[in-house]
């Protein structure tokens, strides 16, 4: 018989969900944002006519506020929890804290995807998706399987070499891109230039939903995963004596969070640091279980990409900055301050 | 317990286990000895099914250990790799809670049961009072027994521990053997030891197998194979029975003899 420790008696209970105030937290904060995002704009808002909108009459207001800022708030805020659950997952399962969802060269290959189709003029729409986004879309995923491939002939199939083959990557396409925009005249360039910045615009609600369901789907199945993802996060070799199926959960995990990155860098370009920042953030707050981790991403980046977003379009009106230079100057000193202010810094 | 038959494996060519045949009876001590790079951790990683088994047949309890599902053979035997750096920083509850895993669902959360093993295990291992705290905040020995506490609450029946001392002082050392062997004896465990201490495997195993050149030199009860010549052929340096004050004996590298082959000079000699 074992025998009990003193403090057993005190604390009979283990705490199992460490961190769940964060859930909660980053939860109530993105409701927040939610909320008041949509009343934020260069154009003040008559609510009143917000109200008669609602009851089928074509309002300025009503307008401005269904028609543009809703769908861009929801789609940034869609766009953000993407982002930030993918790097949290590819963090898990790279096993490196600086991984992010464009590590493995997902966004090199969408931008070459998008600058290409803007290169050859492809116009037109298909299923709502502009040729950009789906040549984006295309140029991720293709890139995805190609770095899987390459890593999977190299003596079997091994992080290190999937790394390898990601980082190999982006020089390769990064290098194609530059060309591509020597290539390239005035206005190409700029078309280039400013995609590969990043910007959340206005959708429809077919794409938003589209959008939506795919986020929502994948975090989902994501969450599922949280403890086998734990445990590939200690060590594969640990997982598999856990009895975990490493290679499925690497396999299923990685396409998901890969479809997801994909599909964001092809509606909203490569914004950066909310795939790197916001998992780095909540595990200082929350630890590395990803139960938590998982829904604390998906609202927290939520939250994070919707006010960089929602600032990108009130810092300076009526100019509409690319979100993705919001992120960085305003992710970057904040993450800078948290590092500075922890004593211990686990990266 | 465990059959292990003509089980050979190799690194792209390289050899690294040939052709080894050995019968490990359900609650015996394994010490597993050999020098750098003689198989011994290859000879783990097959039974942890890390690895897979290239050439022969390891059977656990009567059947081929490919033919169990993951979870399955998890819950059954546990595994404690060299290696035990960490790159995320999990607190020591969950990571002891994570030795659980074979016998929960996907979702679930940990019943009572689980909590009461988890608990058990932390009590045994001494790392109750260690639970709120961050792995990279332990000590080396303390890392051990909290990966050791994993590996119990897992509730195996064979338990394979990869040079669990290494880099332990020698009160830490003796702290996790003891432990080991503790738990051994409560729960009638199988054990499989990878260790350098020839001494301490001898005090602590009940038999030993000592691999050299990815082959099996001996195996067996300890008291035939704890042998000068076979320990001095296989580690190929000189050693001699040092009498100890209980009756018994340790091995110690025999100095005088190393240096009188290797033109080597005694220290402070100039």
């Amino acid at each position: 018989m074992v025998e009990r420790h003193p403090e057993m008696v005190k604390e009979r209970h283990l705490k199992t969900l460490d961190g769940l105030w964060v859930v909660w937290g980053s939860g109530l904060l993105l409701l927040v944002v939610i909320l008041l995002a949509p009343t934020v704009g260069s154009q003040p808002l008559n609510w009143r006519e917000v109200w008669e909108y609602l009851h089928g009459q074509s309002t300025r207001s009503g307008i401005i506020f269904f028609q543009l800022r809703l769908p861009r708030v929801l789609l940034a805020a869609l766009a953000g929890g993407g982002l930030a659950v993918a790097g949290v997952v590819f963090q898990a399962l790279l096993r490196n804290p600086l991984a992010t969802p464009y590590t493995l060269g997902i966004s090199a290959g969408s931008a070459l995807g998008a600058v290409l189709a803007i290169k050859w003029h492809l116009s037109g729409l298909w299923l709502g998706f502009s040729p950009v986004q789906w040549c984006a879309l295309g140029g991720g995923l293709a890139t995805l399987l190609l770095v899987m491939a390459l890593a999977r002939s190299a003596a079997g199939w091994s992080i290190h070499t999937l790394v390898l083959a990601g980082v190999t990557m982006n020089y390769f396409l990064g290098a194609l891109i530059l060309f591509a925009q020597y290539l390239a005249d005035f206005t190409e360039t700029i078309q280039m230039v400013r995609w590969m910045m990043g910007q959340i615009s206005t959708t429809g609600t077919p794409l938003l939903m589209a959008t939506a369901g795919l986020v929502i789907s994948v975090s989902v199945i994501l969450w599922i995963l949280a403890k086998p993802l734990d445990l590939i996060s200690t060590s594969p070799e640990l997982a598999l004596s856990r009895g975990v199926s490493v290679q499925q959960v690497q396999w299923i995990a990685l396409s998901l969070a890969a479809l997801v990155t994909a599909g964001l860098v092809a509606l909203c370009g490569p914004i950066g640091f909310v795939g790197l920042v916001v998992p780095h953030v909540l595990r200082m707050l929350a630890g590395p279980a990803h139960r938590v981790l998982i829904m604390a991403a998906l609202f927290t980046g939520a939250a994070f990409l919707l006010l960089a977003d929602t600032l990108a379009r009130t810092l300076i009106p009526p100019v509409d900055l690319p979100v993705g230079i919001l992120t960085a100057l305003v992710g970057g000193p904040f993450f800078l301050w948290l590092l500075f202010r922890r004593e211990q810094v686990f990266l | 317990m465990i059959k292990l038959k003509n089980v050979g494996y190799a690194y792209q060519q390289r050899p690294a286990l040939a052709d080894i045949s050995l019968r490990v009876g359900e609650g015996e001590f394994w010490g597993v000895l050999g020098p750098n790079g003689s198989g011994k951790s290859t000879l783990l990683k097959l039974l942890a099914r890390v690895l897979p088994c290239q050439q022969g047949e390891i059977q656990l309890a009567g059947r081929p250990i490919g033919q169990y599902r993951s979870r399955q053979y998890a819950q059954l035997v546990s595994y404690l790799p060299q290696e035990n750096a960490l790159v995320f920083d999990f607190t020591v509850q969950e990571l002891v809670l994570m030795g659980r895993y074979p016998h929960q669902s996907l979702m679930g959360l940990p019943s009572g049961g689980d909590l009461q093993r988890v608990r058990q295990a932390m009590a045994s291992t001494d790392v109750w009072g260690l639970r709120h705290r961050r792995f990279s905040q332990l000590s080396g020995g303390e890392r051990q027994r909290v990966l050791l506490a994993a590996a119990l609450a897992q509730e195996p029946r064979v338990l394979l521990l990869d040079e669990p001392t290494r880099a332990l002082d020698l009160k830490h050392q003796l702290q996790i053997l003891e432990t080991v062997f503790q738990q051994q004896k409560a729960r009638r465990l199988t054990v499989i030891l990878l260790t350098h201490d020839l001494n301490l495997a001898a005090w602590y195993c009940s038999h030993l197998a000592v691999l050299k050149n990815a082959r099996l030199m001996a195996a067996g009860p300890v008291e035939k194979v704890f042998r000068v010549p076979l320990l001095e052929a296989v580690f190929d340096v000189p050693l001699k029975l040092s009498p100890s004050e209980d009756g018994g004996g340790q091995v110690v590298v025999d100095l005088s003899r190393y240096r009188a082959t290797h033109g080597g000079k005694a220290p402070g000699n100039g």
